[in-house]
């Protein structure tokens, strides 16, 4: 009836619409989200733009046609390699995480560090040691059981490349484990359920998209990484080394610009599907009120293959990072095993800025990155969840995008002054030339790679409070920038130090991405690495590695002390 | 401001004019890419101060969008929202002063008690001592005095729903907001809180809002009852008015357990006592609004009020067939087969029971019988 009257009436009442009867969103919320926007269009926005264009240049196209026609084996190389890595990093990461959440065995948190321990080394390090204990006269596979073992190639990349990245998968699938609702394995449990059923029908397809998630991230590492080909590649070629060549062998850049575009298409394409995928089959735990306690599985049949395998990969990881450790001490570990110091001296000598700006530029950048990553969430899961996948795609493209594409779009793009409408607004950031020698722009692809881990566990955090705690703090008065500072972050604490620490590491540890444009100016550790190993200098590396090893733990035990005193104050505080 | 200064004695009744809140026509339509969906639709309704409105319905009726409309966790497609005359509409949600209790109770999982409840006024800057006085004063108004120092895991249910209350009422808000605060309780603890929220409400005069699909909840605690129904209000009442003249047959089998007779309305006295036929026999009752001679109606007995007597009685009712039959101690409950199809009628606990198959006579008093024009059946 009412809707009749309305039609009646003249013009002169109009009917509102949605939009103006809205209740205006906070201020704070359009200041986080201009501020947000900006910064992802300086640090994925233009290097891309810059990128495509270069591409599509005359020699850009030349190339991209040729690895379609000519050569297609560096194409297909790269996508087998990816795809070798994710399953195997995906794997270790179940089998780990399982473990970890549903077993009960003595060294238990000593598991949790060993297994986290390749995440925290330059890629190098492994691939160094996997050549010193495995390869064609290695200390195991020749000196002690006696057989010629071929690890340059295939083989040998994806055990090392998923070795460096099973970390990962690690903490999102146990991430996932420890969300899921206890009672699920009660009610499993008490329908009669074995062991065994309970792990084939509850807790592997519960962690679905935890699993794809990881395959996701396993697989674009597996087919940006660079550093691994270069010194494990052998004759297996990869996109991502061709680009290296084209510019450090040939200085064409637009030859490496449209092999970049061919290596950003798969990577991306994967991204959106399981972007899109995972989406649609999520399995959210909605904690609303406290939930039943965890019990462990004893089940002999699930227990004993599960710590097996645990067991076997550990040792693994204890052989790589034993001989990395001894190789920094030895004078050529396995040729001449007497004790030196010599290759520490000749760190002390010439590394020592290296280490000292490796460690400034990533203390910057951790914070921007965790700051950015948690903004993102927020909008996304809080403030705008019609729009918000925009931005949460645009968030993650800092990961989606190959280390190698990246760091050649912040070449083209910022080794020169910005301009915008005839006006600069903002100078050179990359090359030797550039303002702060090219440390700025190091910094900037340092925080476009922190993001979509912490972006990650910022949204997965968020869907598991419960959206009526924050309405809560909203009933009784407090704006959406007291809520997010007060409640929210307090409750997603976990996910900040997982945005920090990740950034931390990934910054300290990276050369992909940032291969491009290091300066003689600006040293970074990991191209330090590179130099040595190239030159055959294992000694020197693992000196290197274990010192930046260190370091990285350093930072991340100061990190965590820091991050619990927060915490604690501002539990206190009130 | 000093403590004289505040409003903040929690234990007064408030200023009459504080809490009038009025809903003009809102409307509330969500629209996704591939539909749109009206969860409210022209509701318009006014919020006494003081009074204790509930809305009432089933899930998906709309009553909790239009409490989110109110509290301003949505805002209305089209409508006002006035609190004390003036529009609330673009008012975001934390400068209302309404304070909500959620059914998850919501709390703050890394703050204590004391500071769950201390939340708002930190928010809003009250000074120190202050804020310790009146969360004190809200916890003791809700019995939690000994849990402050307490995290919300340690508590049971039911004092976490304190907690939450604590933390509504700290705030001194003109409205409460309450969305289904007792569902996730056990039904002890329920009634309890029923009586003590309700005796809190009267003790502070705070108009409240109370979202429930608990009939008897609503029937026990309201000023008035909003019955709604597919998004749109079905009846506004006392308790008594929703359960006794309910107007249509939906509020009436939403609320309690009725019988319905397809009637042919008579004659209709300026009493308000009407005579319809039913299968060529006169009964009486109470005529809802619209019921006019000559028109067919729907009679609605409630099953306490419908007596089972024996066959060949002489009270006015409907003649029928007991098919079933239960002792329920005080009451003898009956299904009983008549050409209005199953009846259900009570008898007192008393009686020794009628087997399945007897004949009887199902009788009402005319004062308890009501007439609900036709149309105003449930949609």
């Amino acid at each position: 009836m009412t809707q009749t009257l309305t039609r009646q009436q003249p013009a002169a009442a109009p009917i509102p619409t949605a939009r103006s009867q809205r209740a205006r969103k906070d201020p704070y919320v359009w200041v986080v989200l201009g501020v947000v926007l900006a910064a992802l269009l300086v640090l994925l926005g233009l290097p891309v733009a810059k990128l495509a264009v270069e591409a599509f240049s005359e020699g850009g196209r030349a190339a991209i046609v040729r690895t379609f026609s000519a050569d297609l084996s560096p194409l297909w190389n790269t996508l087998l390699l990816g795809v070798l890595v994710g399953i195997l990093g995906t794997a270790v990461g179940f089998v780990m995480a399982y473990v970890q959440v549903f077993l009960d065995f003595p060294g238990k948190k000593l598991l949790h560090a060993l297994t986290l321990l390749p995440m925290i080394s330059p890629p190098f390090a492994v691939a160094t040691a996997l050549i010193t204990m495995f390869g064609r006269r290695g200390i195991i596979s020749y000196k002690l059981l006696g057989f010629e073992f071929d690890v340059y190639g295939l083989q040998g990349l994806v055990i090392v490349i998923a070795m460096t990245f099973a970390p990962l998968a690690y903490m999102n699938i146990r991430g996932m484990f420890e969300n899921l609702d206890p009672s699920l394995f009660e009610a499993a449990k008490a329908l009669g359920a074995s062991e065994t059923r309970i792990l084939f029908r509850v807790t592997l397809p519960m962690v679905v998209p935890a699993l794809l998630a990881s395959f996701l991230i396993l697989f674009v590492e597996g087919i940006a990484d660079l550093a691994n080909p270069l010194v494990l590649g052998g004759n297996f070629r990869v996109l991502a080394s061709q680009i290296y060549f084209a510019v450090a062998g040939q200085g064409d850049m637009a030859t490496a610009a449209g092999l970049a575009m061919v290596l950003l298409i798969p990577a991306v394409a994967v991204f959106s599907i399981q972007k899109y995928w995972a989406n649609r089959k999520s399995v959210v735990t909605v904690t609303g009120k406290p939930t039943g306690v965890r019990r462990t599985v004893t089940d002999p049949w699930v227990k004993v293959p599960m710590l097996t395998l645990a067991a076997l990969w550990t040792i693994l990881i204890l052989l790589l990072f034993g001989a990395i450790v001894a190789g920094g001490f030895t004078n050529i570990l396995g040729v001449d095993n007497t004790f030196s110091l010599g290759h520490y001296e000749f760190v002390a000598r010439l590394g020592s800025t290296a280490i000292w700006t490796t460690l400034s530029m990533t203390l910057i950048a951790a914070p921007i990155a965790a700051l950015l990553a948690v903004c993102v969430g927020w909008l996304v899961v809080r403030q705008f969840p019609a729009g918000g996948r925009f931005l949460d795609f645009a968030g993650m493209l800092g990961s989606a995008i190959p280390g190698t594409v990246l760091g050649l779009g912040f070449a083209l793009a910022f080794a020169k002054p910005t301009w915008f409408m005839g006006q600069q607004i903002l100078p050179a950031l990359a090359g030797g030339l550039a303002v702060g020698s090219g440390a700025i722009a190091i910094i900037l692809v340092y925080v476009a790679r922190g993001i979509p881990a912490g972006q990650q566990a910022t949204i997965a955090g968020l869907r598991q409070i419960n959206p009526q705690v924050e309405e809560a703090a909203v009933s009784v008065g407090a704006n959406a920038l007291q809520t997010l500072r007060l409640v929210t972050l307090p409750l997603i604490r976990p996910a900040i130090v997982t945005a920090v620490t990740y950034t931390l590491t990934k910054s300290m540890t990276t050369i992909t991405a940032i291969i491009f444009i290091t300066t003689p100016q600006t040293k970074v550790i990991t191209s330090q690495i590179l130099d040595e190993v190239d030159a055959g200098r294992f000694g020197n590396a693992f000196a290197y590695c274990t010192i930046l090893i260190a370091l990285v733990l350093v930072v991340l035990g100061v990190t965590t002390l820091l991050m619990n005193a927060i915490g604690r104050t501002k539990a206190k505080t009130s | 401001m000093t403590l004289d200064q505040s409003r903040g004695d929690l234990g007064t009744a408030r200023d009459g004019l504080a809490g009038l809140l009025e809903l003009q026509d809102i409307s509330k339509v969500f629209t996704s890419r591939h539909d749109t969906a009206t969860a409210v639709a022209d509701v318009t309704l006014t919020i006494q101060p003081g009074q204790f409105v509930t809305l009432l319905g089933p899930s998906g009726c709309g009553k909790t969008t239009t409490l989110r409309m109110i509290a301003g966790f949505e805002s209305p497609t089209s409508g006002d929202i006035l609190l004390d005359g003036t529009s609330i509409v673009r008012t975001p949600p934390n400068k209302r002063p309404m304070s909500m209790v959620f059914q998850s109770y919501a709390l703050f999982p890394h703050l204590t008690v004391f500071d769950n409840i201390g939340f708002g006024l930190r928010v809003q800057h009250v000074d120190k001592g202050e804020r310790d006085v009146r969360i004190r004063k809200a916890m003791e108004l809700t019995g939690i005095e000994t849990f402050g120092d307490r995290h919300p895991n340690e508590l049971s249910g039911g004092q976490q729903q304190r907690v939450a209350l604590s933390r509504a009422l700290v705030m001194e808000p003109k409205m409460l907001l309450f969305d289904e605060p007792l569902s996730n309780l056990d039904a002890k603890l329920r009634l309890r809180m029923r009586d003590e929220i309700r005796a809190i409400q009267q003790r502070l005069q705070i108009t409240s809002v109370f979202v429930t699909h608990d009939q008897s909840e609503a029937l026990t605690m309201s000023d008035v009852i909003v019955v709604m129904n597919k998004g749109r209000i079905e009846q506004v009442g006392t308790p008594e008015e929703v359960y006794r003249k309910p107007n249509s047959t939906f509020v009436a089998s939403f609320l309690g357990s009725a019988n319905f007779l397809e009637v042919h309305v008579v004659a209709v006295a300026a009493t308000g006592v009407a005579e319809a036929s039913f299968e060529g026999r006169l009964l009486q009752a109470q005529a809802g609004p619209q019921v006019v001679a000559g028109e067919t109606a729907t009679l609605m007995v409630r099953s306490e009020n419908l007596r089972v007597e024996p066959a060949g009685s002489s009270g006015l009712g409907v003649d029928g067939k007991v098919s079933s039959s239960a002792f329920d101690g005080a009451v003898i409950r009956y299904a009983v087969e008549t050409p209005a199809g199953i009846l259900s009628a009570e008898a007192p606990g008393t009686d020794s029971p009628m087997p399945a198959g007897t004949l009887v006579r199902c009788v009402f008093r005319a004062e308890d019988a009501w007439l609900i024009a036709t149309g105003k059946e449930a949609a």
